[in-house]
């Protein structure tokens, strides 16, 4: 499929009437999830692939997905009325997507690895002292798991930038890599002004990362916050992938820790509270 | 949702909240594209346990997988069309899902879990 035409066939992708001031809703236009899933599909990370769409809102990066040829897509998001909007898109569109109302944050999906979740003690653990202990475990909470299923994680996660919600973008996108296989590929859209932090971030979790484009996102009206008509921000289309990152001292020293473990998987994401 | 969707869903907050029991008021089985390179895939991602005991527990599911993984699975077109039709082409519509460690219930409403 074309860009045109995968364009053609989003246009008839419903959003919904109010957007929720408080889950910071933009839906994503259609020109944009296009371009997204294009990039995505040239990319290899699309045809065949199971596809997470986190915070899926009408689902239209989803469906846009299953049209290019996902085998199956997984899409979630905490309001129930946008799921209803998405069950009614999917449906359109005849595509193998699976809703699910969840807070895409606290989306519990098994790890691959039997022993998910387990965590050595002090004593279990093969460090001499405490201090080094808690150093492997700060060093664990940085890097980000890669023992999920998904070969590709699609979001427009809220930016993020008002009081309450300030950081929900980066949990999103660590959601979104923890949920990846190694080598899987979360593609996001941010807040350019974020550009230098993701980055930085992005190294942390020891992904690669890598804007593949920027574009002017017009946010109409919709919040009564909002004193223009509308307005124009500059948004950063990314690409990371997931275990790609050359790995940086911090991350190595985790390395060394895991291998003395035994290569033993440990749950990496304590339930979020948002 | 699909049988591939549960194999992967675990009880929010939970350790050991996986498999989830499913209680199925409606199920439907519908038709889905065959990709053999896809399911092959699938076979390193499943709890293929986990994926068994659940078939068991439906009983309206015709059974056909066999206990273990076949060793050549990738190039067994027998046990892969068994196997898409399994995750793919059984729909639970309305039910619920149990949380086998809180006993937690999540309704699932024309096809949609419902974890919130």
């Amino acid at each position: 499929m074309r860009l045109k035409a995968l364009l053609a066939e989003l246009q008839a992708v419903r959003t919904w009437a109010e957007p929720k001031v408080e889950l910071e809703q933009y839906p994503t236009p259609p020109d944009i999830a296009a371009h997204m899933l294009m990039s995505a599909h040239e990319r290899g990370d699309v045809e065949d692939a199971l596809v997470a769409d986190l915070g899926c809102g009408g689902a239209i990066l989803g469906i846009a997905a299953a049209l290019l040829g996902a085998s199956h897509v997984l899409a979630v998001d905490i309001d129930a009325e946008a799921v209803d909007v998405a069950q009614e898109n999917v449906a359109r569109f005849g595509v193998p997507v699976d809703l699910i109302a969840a807070d895409a944050l606290r989306l519990s999906l098994r790890r691959r690895g039997a022993a998910a979740g387990a965590r050595p003690s002090f004593i279990e653990s093969p460090f001499p002292t405490r201090v080094e202990y808690e150093r492997w475990l700060a060093s664990r909470a940085a890097a980000v798991g890669g023992d999920g299923s998904f070969d590709t994680v699609l979001m427009n996660p809220p930016f993020g930038t008002q009081k309450h919600s300030n950081g929900v973008d980066m949990a999103f996108l660590q959601q979104g890599l923890a949920l990846c296989r190694p080598g899987g590929a979360v593609y996001s859209l941010h807040k350019s002004s974020t550009r230098a932090f993701i980055a930085k971030k992005a190294k942390e979790w020891g992904a690669a990362s890598e804007v593949i484009a920027q574009l002017r996102f017009e946010l109409p009206r919709m919040y009564k916050h909002h004193t223009k008509a509308s307005v124009e921000v500059d948004v950063d289309f990314w690409r990371l992938e997931q275990g790609a990152a050359p790995a940086s001292a911090a991350d190595a020293a985790g390395k060394n820790a895991r291998a003395r473990l035994g290569g033993e998987e440990v749950c990496l994401f304590p339930p979020m509270t948002t | 949702m699909k049988l591939i969707t549960h194999n992967m869903l675990m009880s929010p907050g939970t350790r050991n909240g996986f498999p989830l029991a499913i209680e199925v008021e409606s199920l439907e089985e519908v038709e889905a594209d065959f990709n053999p390179e896809f399911i092959a895939r699938m076979v390193e991602k499943l709890d293929y346990p986990a994926l068994l005991q659940t078939v068991a527990s439906l009983s309206v599911v015709e059974g056909t997988l066999p206990p273990q993984v076949p060793e050549k699975y990738a190039e067994d077109e027998e046990f892969l069309k068994a196997l898409h039709h399994v995750l793919l082409e059984v729909e639970i519509v309305e039910g619920s899902l149990v949380c086998p460690e809180t006993a937690r219930k999540f309704p699932i409403k024309e096809g949609i879990p419902s974890m919130l």
